[in-house]
């Protein structure tokens, strides 16, 4: 399986854990960390979540993801596409 | 507790209808070479921070997630990187999430409101003059219109 392939089932698999992890007050604006389609942890910070994946997991990169957790919009009015 | 403020004020040129300055982005998990740029946009329109795919692709950036934007045309998932930013006053941003986009042409990063959010941001005229400027500063300033506080002044080219 291509490292892209790995990435979107990752990616998948948090989308559809979401609604679930939103229904959980204290997960509102944290950052999970996913690997193969498991949530490793919750951390209050992106760089918290970066650090346990290289530092204290070893996961190679391109292999997990982190997503924060909220159901915010995203809004870039300067795109291409 | 460290009270220093980290600040820059830049002209912009004159009819500007944009605010670009200059900025470096780093990989976090590569080369600290890095890519300097005249063009990074500051945008408040913008809930988070973006760089163009091309330059993501220049700097080797490992995907680190995925993002739902919405822009004009719709709404799109891109990837998110992992980068480390330094703007025109020193301040670094280390191991921020970017997201991957095709920008519009002259663009290179986007600063985002998660960047903008985290000082304080004024976009002025003078009276007198006509001259535009912006500053920022980090961490926020309590009145920061006492602009003295700020600590350097940085002349745009």
């Amino acid at each position: 399986m291509t490292k892209e392939a790995i990435l979107n089932r990752n990616y998948t698999f948090f989308k559809k854990k979401l609604p679930e992890l939103l229904s959980e007050e204290s997960n509102k604006n944290k950052f999970a960390l996913i690997c193969n389609q498991e949530i490793i942890g919750i951390y209050h910070t992106f760089e918290q979540a970066i650090n346990v994946a290289k530092e204290e997991k070893n996961f190679e990169l391109e292999t997990f993801i982190i997503q924060k957790i909220e159901d915010q919009k995203h809004f870039i009015s300067r795109v291409l596409y | 507790m460290n009270n220093r403020h980290y600040g820059f004020t830049i002209e912009l040129l004159p009819f500007t209808n944009s605010i670009k300055t200059h900025g470096k982005v780093i990989n976090s998990f590569g080369s600290k070479e890095g890519y300097s740029s005249k063009n990074f946009l500051w945008d408040t329109g913008a809930t988070n921070s973006a760089i163009n795919e091309n330059i993501a692709r220049k700097l080797e950036l490992s995907r680190v997630g995925n993002i739902e934007i919405h822009t004009a045309g719709g709404k799109i998932v891109c990837n998110t990187y992992c980068v480390d930013i330094i703007l025109p006053n020193g301040v670094r941003f280390n191991q921020i999430p970017i997201s991957g986009v095709q920008l519009t042409e002259g663009t290179d990063v986007l600063i985002g409101m998660d960047i903008i959010k985290a000082g304080s941001f004024l976009f002025s005229q003078d009276r007198q003059t006509g001259k535009f400027f912006f500053e920022f500063s980090i961490p926020p300033i309590h009145n920061f219109m006492h602009r003295s506080q700020v600590s350097t002044k940085i002349k745009q080219s």
